[in-house]
């Protein structure tokens, strides 16, 4: 049995996500921290940062510490996949720190769907998206967004390559403001600043959405793309997690690779997102492989310092060993303590620097 | 219940900014007392105002300490944080230009020497032009840079070019216009989204009518 007291957040998720991925049919893959540089640098904008540590290995080959899990699942899974594989990671991945620029080692978890997938698998992974959020904390969100769809409604409202940047750039970081000034100019008409607007909104109802974002989706494909979306959202809103679902387009511009949903969690508490994924059939395109994927990872690093209750004590007992003592008898009392469920340091000296309930000898027990 | 935290960048565009936050009904009076205190509370209004260096507004929303914050879009442009821009408030209009003594001319088959404090900007203002440059990264008194030969050109922050033209330099180039903005951490829009929107919106009715 594990003490889940004695575990830090962070242990504590792995603990928790393994058995929910494992309990859905998903399996662990283990994999090498190494990789070889090659497949990051063919890669770049699939990764968070571009920046990697890199070392030669003893046969003068370029490797590199794996920033990156999902990368080198697809490539270790090579070009031919048959039917529909599903896997699940624990592992450190080496990335640049956005705040201090410098190299973190990052706790990651995630999974990955990869073959034949269809929306049954989709909407099974942002089915357990939201299970490992909700795993963690009550407070959750997860905001989820269409890049095939948004990528439709640019097409269908036919902008200009300029307009279209800006457009995309402003839906980013919700803010019309630009958009606006192009209308004023008239450079946009109308409804193209009316899809800016409802693309930046969030929306909480999926009737909503549907309700302001259908006019615009007029070609065959944009089509199939919002009834995919409304199919997928509408079978993971139960009554257990419609308060949580976000419609947010603002998360449809963060990668290329990104073909279908898009989706990152937030727990309250944590400044940045802890959980980010989506339907990446474009990456696996441009690694040479027809087959589909979809999946994502839960950023451990960020559960550090959530909602930690400061423990009052280092140790419960600190037992002071005399010079002579037997070592049997030492640990024979040690066990009396622990099987009591106390924490016990052994030591010779009262210790300066150890926060303790208590301090006994030996002989006191 | 949970409070809005506002950062504010301290000095005269920050107390502006409060102005159009009190305005639209988020007061909090305690922090026009003239006291050296930083952060300010109204519990009735669940709001909670800190002035911090304008420069650091952008940090303590990306890392969430503050829900939303003003600043400069040099400072976003230059840092790049990950935040909504939600609204240009239009103050502090200036802009990022390209300033030289008077008789310069680029010499193109030379690599240009650049000073500034906005390396990033700079950097990408001259990669668009494919132009080569030296940066000189400098933390003020970026002026006097070019009158002693340390950079041909400085990229800097002109507001009305008084300081310029009295160290006898002129803007040669705007590179962008400059205003402060209304920002926001990500994580804080996905759980306060309907009181960061309250917020952003009557301080867009404030802005628009002023412009008007």
């Amino acid at each position: 049995m594990i003490d889940e007291k004695l575990l830090k957040n962070e242990e504590l998720a792995v603990y928790r996500l393994r058995e929910l991925y494992s309990g859905f049919g998903y399996t662990q893959y283990k994999m090498s921290k190494f990789e070889e540089y090659d497949l990051y640098v063919k890669n770049k904008d699939f990764l968070i940062s571009d920046r990697i540590i890199t070392f030669t290995d003893t046969n003068g080959k370029l490797l590199a510490l794996k920033p990156d899990v999902t990368l080198s699942i697809i490539n270790n899974f090579g070009k031919d996949v048959n039917g529909i594989h599903k896997m699940y990671y624990n592992e450190n991945v080496y990335r640049v720190s956005g705040g201090t620029g410098k190299f973190k080692e990052i706790m990651q978890t995630g999974l990955e769907c990869i073959g034949d997938i269809g929306i049954y698998e989709i909407t099974e992974v942002v089915y357990l998206a939201l299970e490992s959020l909700k795993l963690t904390d009550d407070r959750f969100t997860l905001e989820i967004s269409h890049a095939g769809l948004l990528e439709q409604l640019i097409e269908d409202a036919c902008f200009s390559e300029t307009v279209k940047e800006i457009f995309i750039q402003c839906i980013k970081i919700k803010n019309s403001g630009q958009f606006y000034e192009l209308l004023k100019k008239g450079e946009i008409s109308e409804k193209q600043f009316r899809l800016a607007e409802i693309l930046i909104e969030n929306y909480t109802s999926v009737d909503k959405f549907f309700e302001a974002c259908s006019d615009y989706a007029v070609s065959a494909e944009a089509k199939n793309c919002l009834n995919e979306f409304i199919n997928i959202l509408n079978s993971v809103c139960n009554e257990a997690f419609e308060k949580h679902i976000i419609i947010n387009f603002s998360l449809s511009g963060e990668s290329g690779y990104y073909s279908g949903i898009v989706f990152k969690g937030y727990i309250n508490g944590i400044p940045s997102s802890v959980l980010s994924g989506g339907q990446y059939d474009k990456l696996l395109r441009k690694l040479g492989s027809q087959a589909g994927a979809v999946g994502f990872a839960v950023y451990l690093d960020n559960f550090e310092r959530f909602k930690i209750t400061p423990c009052e004590y280092d140790v419960d007992t600190v037992l002071i060993k005399g010079e002579g003592d037997n070592p049997a008898e030492i640990f024979a009392t040690v066990e009396k303590l622990k099987a009591k469920g106390e924490r016990v340091l052994v030591l010779s000296q009262v210790p300066a620097d150890i926060r303790y309930r208590r301090i006994i000898g030996r002989e006191c027990e | 219940m949970d409070f809005i935290n506002v950062a504010l960048p301290k000095g005269r565009l920050g107390e502006k900014v409060y102005d159009i936050f009190e305005k639209a009904g988020y007061e909090c009076p305690s922090i026009k007392e003239n006291n050296r205190k930083l952060t300010f509370e109204n519990a009735e209004k669940g709001i909670r105002y800190f002035w911090v260096k304008p420069s650091d507004v952008a940090i303590y929303v990306e890392r969430g300490v503050a829900d939303i914050g003003v600043a400069g879009k040099d400072i976003l442009l230059e840092y790049e944080p990950d935040v909504y821009e939600l609204l240009d408030l239009n103050m502090g209009i200036c802009r990022m230009a390209v300033a030289a003594p008077e008789k310069f001319r680029d010499d193109k088959s030379k690599t240009l020497k650049v000073a500034t404090k906005f390396s990033n900007i700079a950097s990408k203002y001259y990669s668009g032009l494919c132009r080569d440059i030296d940066i000189i990264h400098l933390n003020g008194s970026i002026e006097l840079a070019p009158i002693l030969g340390l950079s041909d050109v400085i990229v800097d922050i002109v507001e009305t070019g008084k300081t310029l033209l009295e160290n006898g330099l002129v803007p040669f180039e705007t590179i962008v216009p400059i205003s402060a903005r209304l920002i926001a951490n990500k994580a804080s829009y996905s759980f306060k989204m309907n009181e960061i929107n309250k917020i952003k919106l009557s301080m867009d009715e404030y802005v628009r009518k002023n412009n008007d």
